[in-house]
């Protein structure tokens, strides 16, 4: 979305001219604790664009980072809403409209004998949603991304806590904000280029 | 480890303001009064409504309470934190059974106008029930119910006064008798449930048989308690008890937990019905024709609807589960659903068509407020929650993903 | 602090040793990265060679017909039903673990659900064989889905159980898979990290779809992983459910059961618990797992194994007593003829290894003894292998006219189809411990105790 930049080194107001676009400053935090101190440090000096990477979820930091709940929920309930009605199509068509056979003496079509299909489809499609609309509100796949520059990125998925302040936020200003996360306790804090 | 050290948190008062007990008490004295006198006056006059509707209030109220004791015993086996400040609700609960063991006397009384197989002029005239006869006897009958109710009584006790132990001071073994003892206790309630149900219901109609029944009635049983739990839990809410010890968290679960009893009924009734309505075999399908003829057919369908699709489709949203209106509308409207499904199970033996008399609401009342009465005074006696119990903090501090 | 102490009693750390967040990623991860043992090697050549004999058996009733089985009329059911209700009812372990105890907060879980999940999808995969080789024509199974074909003026009989059985297992295998493959992402990004060779990279760059562990994204992702679970444990209990459905509709007295659908469930998690606990004794050891896989986990599967053993041993007795109290001759007499017909000694081992045996699992000695659990796991499985049997061929065998009543003597096909398909779940197991995370990594970070789990420092 940016235009491509240089980076000047200098944190100026970003209005001006300034060609550099960095993604943001990313600093190392070495528990989930310190990384929810970081977040409300970060929170109560005005920043309130920011992202954090961590090896496994960490309770407590949606309310600290100010994210709403996830709305999947409607998505997969819209799935099994469709696989449901399709397997009672598919069943009442096939059964009583294309090819009406009277087998062992059961009705063309009855909620009895359609109800496991009906379940199974139900499940099937609700499971896709859930899966496939993870994906799609996280913007999976996505194999680029500015956090994997972050000399220490690895360690995200393997023992340490990360947390980005990013540029895009109102009032950013890098220099303020690498202060901020050094103050809060994070370390190896770095400005991250788009 | 002395109890002074323990740091117990106390956020509620945990007994019950002496005001409140006393008009509680009062109520449910009148109403268990007036039931008793409208029920007398139905007897006497010699009704033949009289023992079904008994019957029928009579095993309402106790499926509540074994439904109770079902949540105690599960949540000692999985050492589960989160329901323990609720548990002491459901051990009372659960407590009233002992004493529900009198007010079984009357069925007993009653068999010959209740169970065909205890009519001797009709086992006379019936192979099958010659067949049946060394176990569908009178005496048979009296003797295991006998034994259910020892039993029950006997856990019911037992996993009370272990946890009352608790509330000067818990200790680590006493956490792991209630568990020993739940063991073998969900066994001997799985055995006897299913007893009770064959003999009590399902010999309603002799001939009739159907492996899942005592399953099927335990999933509406245990229903029946863990929403009778939450309404309880609720109303003390609304008196002023137990406000902060059984929060939002709390009743999250409890709703998800009749939501999922509640799918788990609808699919063990669903199997049932499925595989009869499959096989049709006449001997099968006789106890189904006879609970959709007539008027019992909109009995049925309002089960479907009534039973699953509504609290299916209420209790879904997260949002509702933890809207506390909504979850008390809930659970009363599943307790009411468990009155009109055990109805539909005993009535048609007896009616032709469905319809709710005088002498079936005298019942409900009369045993229903007995049995509340029990509950009340028990209640007094300790704790409203199991202060003592080594989870108890952790539960305080419980919260749902 | 006296009381920090009765809690750690009470409820026992999930891992020994307190490990750290690098102490987990570092012991799965690397054995994914580096050379496997010499017993894997060794396992991989016997398990390979009972694979290749499972595609013989295969070949060869393929190009010959469903002769070379012991089928008969009347067991037109026999072994290849009974081998797939078995390798179905192992699978459902996997799910349990995984969704079940999840939505009941049983965090013990998270060290043994990967592995658990895994052994659903090879075991749904080994049972899939049964049924596709069955129609007699396997080059027309697809027929079996309702897609266009040959005969376009017929459809599939929807009436049919036989078709809600496509439904469910090709749901079962495709939702486990989803949810197995969701699992994964987190711990794909960890090898991605962890790589050191470009290909190595690559692969698992693509395969964990760029995934970088952003609060963001783990928000949608536990609550996607929260409604898998939601959505497998109905749907866990649907597929054997559907299964019993199979034999429950029909009239064949000891078929003809409504106690079936959730005494097939109990019994498929029963015999499933037995397999993750004889696979697991074995991987932990050989992998030096067991500072993840502890005591406390191995123990808890056995109480589940109990418990379910009991609810299978309650529902034998049930339908006994139904069967006397129906007063009808024909179902006496199939529970007579199990216990005492010809079949009796598949009963007896049924009855023995199902709910005499795992009744020592009262025992803690027993229940915490890694030999006796092991011994006890497999003949769990033999128990429930024999049970489908005694419910197939023995109620087939004899049913209502004595004039065609029948035996069934397997072949060697069937026995050695039967024991090829080991071969190949076997196989399919030791790839996943050789290529993938068997412990997932992100779960059992997440229920380590704090702050011991952060330490580890510069590195």
């Amino acid at each position: 979305m940016k235009e491509p930049m240089v980076r000047t080194g200098t944190a100026a107001a970003p209005q001006t001219a300034e060609k550099v676009s960095i993604y943001g400053v990313v600093a190392e935090f070495e528990s989930p604790e310190a990384l929810l101190e970081g977040v409300r440090a970060a929170r109560a000096l005005g920043y309130d664009k920011m992202d954090a990477y961590t090896p496994f979820p960490v309770h407590g930091i949606d309310e600290a980072m100010g994210i709403r709940r996830s709305r999947l929920g409607w998505i997969v309930l819209g799935g099994g809403i469709i696989g449901a009605v399709a397997a009672v199509l598919l069943q009442w068509w096939t059964g009583a409209v294309a090819s009406p056979l009277v087998v062992g003496g059961k009705p063309l079509f009855a909620f009895e004998f359609g109800l496991p299909i009906i379940f199974e489809l139900a499940v099937l499609l609700a499971a896709f949603a859930a899966v496939l609309g993870m994906l799609a509100l996280n913007g999976l796949p996505r194999f680029y991304h500015p956090v994997f520059k972050y000399s220490r990125f690895d360690r995200a998925a393997d023992d340490r806590f990360l947390l980005a302040l990013e540029a895009n936020g109102a009032g950013f200003d890098a220099e303020q904000a690498a202060e901020i996360l050094k103050s809060a306790g994070g370390r190896h804090v770095e400005v991250v280029t788009e | 480890m002395s109890s002074a050290e323990r740091t117990v948190q106390v956020l509620d008062n945990y007994e019950m303001d002496a005001r409140l007990w006393r008009r509680g008490r009062n109520a449910l004295a009148l109403l268990a009064l007036g039931g008793w006198a409208v029920l007398a006056a139905g007897y006497s006059s010699g009704s033949a409504a009289f023992y079904p509707a008994y019957l029928l209030a009579f095993v309402y109220w106790l499926t509540i309470a074994l439904g109770a004791l079902f949540f105690v015993m599960l949540q000692h086996l999985s050492g589960a934190a989160w329901s323990v400040t609720s548990r002491r609700v459901a051990e009372t609960i659960a407590l009233v059974i002992p004493l529900s063991a009198v007010l079984f006397l009357p069925i007993v009384f009653g068999l010959p106008q209740l169970y065909e197989w205890a009519r001797p002029e009709v086992v006379a005239a019936d192979p099958v029930l010659q067949a049946k006869q060394s176990y569908l006897n009178p005496r048979g009958f009296t003797l295991r119910a006998a034994a259910c109710f020892l039993i029950w009584g006997l856990w019911a006790v037992i996993l009370y006064r272990n946890s009352v132990k608790q509330d000067d001071g818990g200790t680590l073994e006493l956490t792991r008798a209630a568990a020993k003892w739940s063991a073998p206790g969900m066994i001997l309630l799985a055995l006897t449930v299913s007893l009770a149900s064959f003999d009590w219901l399902m010999s309603l109609d002799p001939h009739w048989f159907s492996t899942v029944f005592g399953i099927y009635i335990w999933s509406g049983s245990g229903l029946a308690g863990f929403a009778a739990i939450t309404l309880v839990l609720l109303a003390f809410r609304r008196m002023g008890m137990l406000r902060a010890s059984v929060n939002h968290e709390h009743y999250h679960d409890l709703g998800k937990w009749l939501f999922a009893l509640t799918v788990f009924w609808a699919y063990i009734a669903f199997s049932q019905y499925m595989l009869i309505w499959y096989g049709n075999i006449p001997e099968e399908t006789a106890w189904y024709h006879e609970r959709t003829a007539g008027t019992w057919r909109s009995v049925a369908a309002l089960l479907v609807f009534g039973r699953f699709f509504v609290p299916f489709a209420v209790l879904m949203p997260r949002a509702a589960k933890r809207n506390l209106a909504v979850l008390a509308g809930a659970a009363a409207w599943i307790l009411l659903m468990q009155y009109v499904e055990l109805f539909w199970v005993i009535m048609p033996v007896f009616r032709t068509e469905a319809g709710l008399m005088w002498i079936d609401v005298a019942a409900v009342a009369a045993v229903g407020a007995t049995f509340a009465l029990a509950f009340w005074w028990l209640l007094r006696r300790h704790a409203l929650a199991p202060v003592g119990d080594l989870r108890f903090t952790k539960a305080l501090e419980f919260t749902n993903v | 602090m006296a009381d920090l102490a009765i809690t750690r009693e009470l409820d026992a750390p999930l891992v020994v040793g307190e490990p750290s967040y690098s102490d987990v990623t570092e012991s799965v991860s690397r054995i994914v990265e580096n050379k496997m043992p010499r017993a894997w090697y060794i396992a991989f050549g016997v398990t390979a060679t009972l694979t290749g004999v499972l595609l013989a058996m295969l070949a060869y009733l393929v190009t010959t017909g469903i002769g070379v089985w012991g089928n008969n009329q009347p067991v037109g059911w026999a072994f290849e039903i009974t081998d797939f209700v078995f390798w179905i009812g192992i699978g459902h372990a996997g799910t349990l673990i995984s969704a079940i105890l999840l939505l009941l907060r049983q965090r013990w879980r998270t060290s043994i659900n990967r592995f658990a999940e895994a052994m659903t999808l090879f075991a749904v995969a080994c049972a899939a064989i049964f049924p596709a080789v069955h129609v007699g024509r396997p080059w027309r199974a697809y027929w079996l889905f309702p897609v266009p074909n040959e005969y376009l003026g017929i459809w599939q009989n929807f009436r049919s159980p036989l078709m809600w059985d496509v439904f469910a297992v090709s749901t079962y295998a495709t939702v486990s898979a989803l949810f197995w493959y969701t699992g994964l992402i987190p711990d794909l990004a960890t090898l991605r990290n962890r790589a050191k060779t470009k290909a190595r990279r690559i692969i698992f760059g693509i395969l964990s779809l760029g995934w970088r562990g952003s609060a963001r994204h783990w928000r949608h992702y536990e609550m996607a992983y929260l409604l898998l679970a939601g959505l497998s444990t109905p749907l866990v209990l649907s597929v054997h459910t559907i299964v019993s459905f199979d034999f429950a509709v029909s009239l064949i007295p000891g078929w003809h059961s409504t106690i079936f659908p959730p005494y097939f469930v109990a019994g498929a998690i029963f015999s499933g618990f037995a397999m993750v606990v004889t696979l697991m004794v074995i991987a932990r050891q050989v992998f030096h797992l067991e500072h993840l896989v502890t005591m406390k986990h191995l123990e808890n599967m056995n109480k589940v194994m109990l418990g379910t053993g009991l609810i299978v041993g309650f529902a034998y007795l049930t339908e006994f007593f139904i069967a006397w109290y129906s007063g009808n001759p024909y179902e006496r007499f199939t529970f007579i003829n199990r216990a005492l017909g010809p079949y009796w000694w598949a009963f007896w081992i049924m009855v023995s290894c199902n709910v005499l045996v795992p009744q020592l699992f009262w025992f803690k000695r027993i229940r915490t003894s890694i030999p006796a659990m092991f011994v006890i796991s497999i003949l769990v499985n033999v128990g429930m292998w024999f049970e489908r049997f005694v419910i197939i061929v023995v109620s087939l065998s004899r049913d209502f006219l004595p004039s065609s009543w029948g035996h069934f003597r397997p072949t060697y096909v069937d026995i050695l189809t039967l024991t090829g398909s080991f071969g190949l779940f076997l196989t399919l197991f030791l790839l996943f411990v050789r290529f993938l995370p068997m412990i997932s990594m992100s779960e059992v970070k997440s229920t380590l105790p704090r702050p011991a789990a952060a330490r580890g420092g510069e590195r």
